[in-house]
Order: structure tokens, then sequence, then C-alpha cells
């Protein structure tokens, strides 16, 4: 178990904390933090955990804002823009007026969603009125529960049935993490036959290192489709943590696609339930590590529902001393009769000290499943790399280009195009294909 | 002899510990085209790879001079810069990177080089389009892998193409007539007799003398155990197809 911060406890004992919160955060510390030794959380990197200053930061002033205002993207067409400043919904930097089924909740509101929402038994996530999950996943679900009782509100969305909608979700940390913390909280809840375009951002906005542990929460009813972009591109001195939990119901169809590039240290959890009929779930993701930067993922899908498929990517780049991490972990239950799994986990070694680890697990309690996995780690390869240099293209440009190839069936998935261009340019920064930035694509 | 625009002199080198160049000389003038022929394994494709730069070459001994310079010292990006270009007998899948991407970035390389601004986006694509008429490609081949899922036929024109677009001083050709069908032969041939001008130098490496009918050379040379053994004008590949090497290589040995 790593060492709880102090100033964790100071706030478990103290009186900032609503008397619930404070005892859920009290059971927290309890349990306990994940460490090292917990079978899912080898390859994180625990110690930005120590010495955090958890306390919520406060609500964002003119600076703040500004700060945060500055690093905001152009708009996406088409796509509806909520921002989240150091973990508080910020009007003035949103769209208004709030879309249809937005709303912030507080106190006993945000409470009650919580219950409303939590997913199922699996991965019910804790709430200030509710007790700590136990079994295998609790530790799993550690860092969401601190969340639950840190976060000061959360975003709302809850699309009706049949709706369709499209959304940008801007989360900003603009706090030095020694001194307060971003506990930003996501709720959503899409009903039946419900269409949503999520896309979702972790900015970073000034040097200072922030401290990030967000929080989502997503449930999608019977035949509802979702398509949620997930770019976390936070500065080089960001830690940030982020649990996401799903459930998903019959027939629905859930494509995911997600860009980790930024921060110091990054870990992202992702708890999945195709609990209904036929779910569906695509799960894409890319992730560049560069200089000293750790990024780690652990996905766990639950194959509930019979007929539930995945279909699972990742692409990683470990460069400089970096280390990249992908866990995937595939659960096929009793009841998932005629279930399908498919996972492609590739991971290149960009650099001489970086470290890259991709693991595809299978546990599986029916007969009746199709299964695959392929896991590689590899170097650049180096007669494709002749052949560039061959044609007079410089070796750092043949390098990026060729990590570009890397990753580029999976992110060449991302839409729409006005998107897929920002990322691609993202990339091209941090594979430093700084010689000429447009060309890659 | 027209002044020469590669000079290779006694070149010894070593691959995966074997001794494979073994005393190499050869001397192409400018405007000139040559042909080395010589059994597989001779080393024909390792004189190839060495002219370019490729890593894993131990040059142990001898000297290459290009247009009055130690080619040996440049990295393989400074020599095609320089304007050496060499078609890969096995040309490189790169999925993920543009086929016409690479030919601009390539273009513009060389350009720089020569203190050239950047290609005009609507010149280029006009260049390149003409180049591909030429070659008889599809479009659809520009928006594609670099060869990625090409044929082995489309694989020579796309190194063909290449050629065409970078304009090269030197350019050494290793085996591109092999896996052309007829009509493909015929136009790469086209291509590579475009490329003949009094400032430039072709080398080519091949195992058949129909090549040769359509790309007249100035010279050929046979290649055996790493030297050249025999040098001669076209008709020595005639005699080649008719004779076989072992009245040459069994007199070398
Ligand atoms: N990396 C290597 N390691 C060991 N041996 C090598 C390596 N590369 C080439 N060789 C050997 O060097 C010799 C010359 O090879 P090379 O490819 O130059 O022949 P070639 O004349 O081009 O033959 P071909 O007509 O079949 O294309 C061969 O015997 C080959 O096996
Ligand atoms: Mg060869």
């Amino acid at each position: 178990m790593s060492t709880v911060p102090v100033r964790l406890e100071e706030l478990a004992a103290g009186e900032s904390l609503a008397p619930p919160r404070r005892s859920l955060l009290q059971a927290v510390l309890a349990a306990g933090l994940p460490s090292a030794r917990d079978e899912n959380w080898r390859y994180a990197y625990l110690r930005a955990l120590d010495r955090q200053a958890f306390a919520p930061a406060a609500r964002p002033g003119a600076e703040a804002q500004r700060l945060a205002a500055s690093v905001l993207p152009a708009p996406l067409e088409g796509h509806a823009r909520l921002v989240v400043v150091d973990g508080w919904f910020c009007p003035e930097l949103s769209n208004e007026p709030l879309p249809q089924g937005v709303s912030r909740l507080a106190g006993a509101a945000l409470d009650a969603a919580w219950v409303a929402t939590a997913p199922s038994a699996a991965y019910a996530p804790a709430t200030p009125s509710r007790p700590l999950a136990a079994g295998p996943a609790s530790v799993d679900l550690r860092l969401s529960q601190l969340n639950a009782a840190l976060a000061p509100e959360a975003l709302a969305i809850e699309l009706p049935p049949g709706s369709d909608a499209a959304l940008e979700v801007v989360f900003v940390a603009t706090q030095d993490g020694a001194v307060a913390a971003s506990h930003p909280a996501l709720r959503l809840r899409l009903g039946e036959s419900a269409a949503l375009s999520l896309v979702e951002r972790h900015l970073g906005a000034g040097d200072a290192g922030s401290f990030t542990n967000a929080d989502l929460q997503l449930e999608v009813g019977r035949g509802a489709r979702l398509r949620h972009t997930r770019l976390q591109l936070l500065g080089p001195r960001a830690r940030h943590f982020e649990t996401l939990a799903l459930r998903a119901g019959d027939g629905c169809e859930c494509e995911f696609l997600s860009l980790a590039a930024g921060a110091q240290s990054a870990r992202s959890t992702a708890l999945l339930e195709l609990a209904g009929r036929e779910a569906s779930l695509q799960w894409n993701a890319v992730a560049l590590g560069d200089r000293t930067q750790v990024n780690d993922a652990f996905v766990r899908v639950e194959h509930a529902g019979p007929g539930a498929r995945t279909r699972q990517a990742f692409r990683g780049i470990a460069a400089g001393r970096s280390r990249v991490a992908f866990n995937g972990h595939m659960v096929v239950r009793e009841g998932a009769l005629g279930a399908s799994s498919d996972q492609s986990l590739k991971a290149l070694l960009a650099g001489s000290e970086a470290e890259a680890d991709v693991r595809p697990q299978l546990e599986i309690y029916v007969d009746d499943v199709r299964a695959s996995h392929g896991a590689t780690v590899g170097k650049l390869d180096e007669q494709m790399r002749f052949y560039l240099l061959s044609r007079g293209i410089d070796r750092e440009t043949a390098d990026a280009l060729l990590k570009w190839a890397f990753v580029e069936d999976v992110a060449s998935r991302i839409a729409p195009a006005a998107l897929r261009h920002q990322v691609e340019d993202a990339m091209a920064t941090q594979l430093r294909a700084v010689v000429d930035v447009g060309g890659i694509r | 002899m027209s002044a020469p625009i590669l000079s290779i002199r006694d070149l010894r080198a070593r691959v995966g510990g074997r001794d494979v160049l073994d005393g190499l000389s050869l001397d192409v003038g400018a405007g000139e085209v040559h042909a080395i022929m010589g059994p597989n394994g001779s080393g024909k494709s390792t004189l190839a790879y060495v002219l370019a730069g490729r890593p894993g070459y131990e040059i142990t001994a001898g000297s290459v001079t290009y247009r009055g310079e130690d080619l040996l010292k440049l990295e393989p990006e400074e020599r095609a810069r320089a304007g050496l270009f060499l078609g890969f007998q096995y040309p490189v899948e790169i999925p993920g990177v543009n086929n016409v991407y690479l030919l601009k970035a390539a273009l513009n390389a060389a350009r720089k080089h020569q203190g050239l601004p950047e290609v005009d986006a609507f010149e280029f694509l006009a260049v390149v389009r003409e180049k591909m008429k030429l070659m008889q490609m599809d479009e659809a081949f520009l928006s594609r892998g670099v060869n990625e899922g090409f044929s082995g036929g489309e694989k020579k024109r796309n190194e063909i193409l290449q050629m065409l677009v970078l304009e090269p001083t030197l350019a050494l050709l290793d085996e591109t007539d092999s896996g052309l069908d007829i009509d493909a032969l015929k136009v790469v041939s086209r291509g590579v007799n475009t490329l003949r001008a009094p400032q430039r130098a072709i080398v080519l490496v091949t195992h058949y003398q129909r090549l040769l009918e359509h790309i007249v050379p100035d010279r050929v040379h046979v290649l055996a155990r790493g030297r050249i053994v025999r040098s001669g004008d076209r008709d020595l590949a005639l005699e080649l197809e008719r004779r076989g090497y072992d009245w040459i290589t069994g007199a070398a040995a």
C-alpha cells in the first residue's frame, strides 16, 4: 500500500468536507489507494499520488478563466462546447444557452444522480451515501471513489430517447498540483436510441504541474449510439488520473477513440460493461510517450449480455526514456453466449531507454465465444527508415513519419475531419516533425 | 570518356561477416548508361546499397568518388539530396506513409539542398500527373501508402515514378525490370530513357538482355565474386545471353 499523502488524511480529519463525503474519504483511505502491488496498477506512476494537495481547487476566478480561455482550441463544427475548469463548470466559456439535457449537479442533487446512474454491481461507484464497492475490481474503483468524495460538482448530460446531439467537453486544469487538485466529474445518460458524438479534451493552462483525478460515468441505453473521442493533451508537468465507467444496454453501439500524448504521468482506467444483448464496443486508443513521460492504461471489459462484441486496438509509442503501458482485460461472463472479443495491441519502442508493455488478458466463463488477440512490442523498421533516407528525407522526419505510420490505422478513424486534423497537428508536434508539421497528413 | 560522375576504385565491403565486394573498380561518365550483369549472389545489390549508404555495410578498402566528391563520407540522405537515386530490387512497403507525401518531401529535400524554395503544390501535382501518365499509373496510387499492397510490377513503376520526379544525376536501378510484364517493361524503359541526358548517368543492374534492347547501354559489365571481371559494349550482353557466365567466371577464378 502506498503511503497515503498527509494532506488527504488532513482532509478526512478536517471540517472542510460535508460529513457524508468525509466518511467516504475515510473509507477510501482505510481501504488504501492503489499501489504497485495491485495487479492492474503495476505500470502506473503512483508516486504522482504522493505529496499531492488533494484539496479541491477553488471555483475559478477571473485569472483562472482567462488562462483557461487562452488554451481553448478552435470551436468544433456542430459541437456545443462545455468547459470545466479545475473541476468546475464554467458557463462563461461554454455554449450559451446550455444544450438540452445538460446541467450541473452539486450537493444533494449530485448525490442522487450518482445513485441514479450507478452502473451495475460490477462497477458500482461509491457515492457519499453508499458504502465502498467490494470485490476484485474494488481497488480499480478507488480513484473514482476519491473523486466522489472530493468533486465539487458534476456535469450531467441526460439525453432523452431518440435525441441526437454533439457535445465537446473541455476539461482545463490551471492550478499547481502542489496547491490544489482538479476533480472533474461527468455523468452521462443516453436514452433509448439516442445518438451522441462526445468529444472530451483534457488540457492544461499555464506551466504549473496540475493534478487531476477525473471521473466519468456513462450509461448508454437500449439501441443508443455513442461516439466518444478522448484527447489528453495536458502540459508536460501535469499529473493525470482518470476513471471511466460505462454500462451499455441492449443493441447499443459505443465507439471510443482516445489519444493520450500529454502529461508527465497519466493513468487511465476504463471499466466497461456490456450488459445488454448484442451490445457492441469499439475501443481504439493511441498513446505517445516521450522524455520521461509515463502513460498507463487499464481497460477492463465485462461481456455480460448475449452477443456482446468488443474490438479493441491499441497503438503506443515509447520514445526517449518514457514508459507506455496498456493492459486490456476481457472478461466473458456465463450469460454472454456468442460473445466476441478481438484485441490488437501494438507498441513501438523508439528510445533505447524507453519501456513499453502491452498485455492482453482473456477470462472466459462460457464456451460459445469467438476471441482473438495479438500483442507486439517492436522497434522502428530499419528497412523502412533506410528507404525514406534514400529518398533524401532527414532522419528526424523519417522517424516521425514511421511513428505516425505506426498509429495511423487507429488515429485515422478520428472524426470529424476538423478534429482529426487538430489531432494530427498535435501528434506531429509530439513526434517532433517540426520540419513539416502539416505534411504528415 | 566524358567527365566521370561515378568513379569506384578497388572497393572492398563486408556485410554480415562476409567480404562481398572484393576490389571492385568502375567508372561511369556523364551522359552514359551502364549495365551490370552477373550471377546471383555476386554482389550487385551489395554494390548498389553501398553506394546508397545503407547501414550495416562496412567498407574495408577503396574509394568512391561522385562528381569529384568522396561519396562514402556522406550520409544516405545527403547522397540522395546530392542527386543519387537507388531504385530498389525489393521496394519497401510503408503502410501509413502517403505515397504522394513521400514524393513531395523527397523533392523538397533535394530542392532545399540546392537552395531552391519548396515546390508549388499545383506545379508539383501537375508534374506528378504527367509522369504518372508516362508510367501508365493510375492516380489512385498517389493516395495509397508507400508501395502498400502494390503488385511487384507496380512497385517497380513506382520506383521509376519517384526517379522521374526527382531527376537524379546518378540513377542506380537494381533489377527494375524483374517482375515486369512485357508491356510494363516497355513503359519502364521509356521512363528511364526520358531521363537520359548529357549531365546524368544511369547504372542498370539486370539479368536480362531484353531490357537492354529498350535501354541501349554504352557499357556492359560483368560482376562476379565481388569485382568487375569483364566489360564491353552492348554485344557483351548478347554474348552472355548465348553463353552464360561460365566462360568468364571460370577464367576469373
Ligand atoms: N546481410 C547479409 N548477411 C550475410 N550475407 C549477405 C548479406 N547481404 C548480402 N549477403 C550475401 O552477399 C552476397 C551478395 O549478395 P547480393 O544481394 O549483393 O547479390 P546480387 O548480385 O544482387 O544477387 P541477385 O542477382 O540474386 O540479386 C550473397 O551471397 C548474399 O547472400
Ligand atoms: Mg540483387
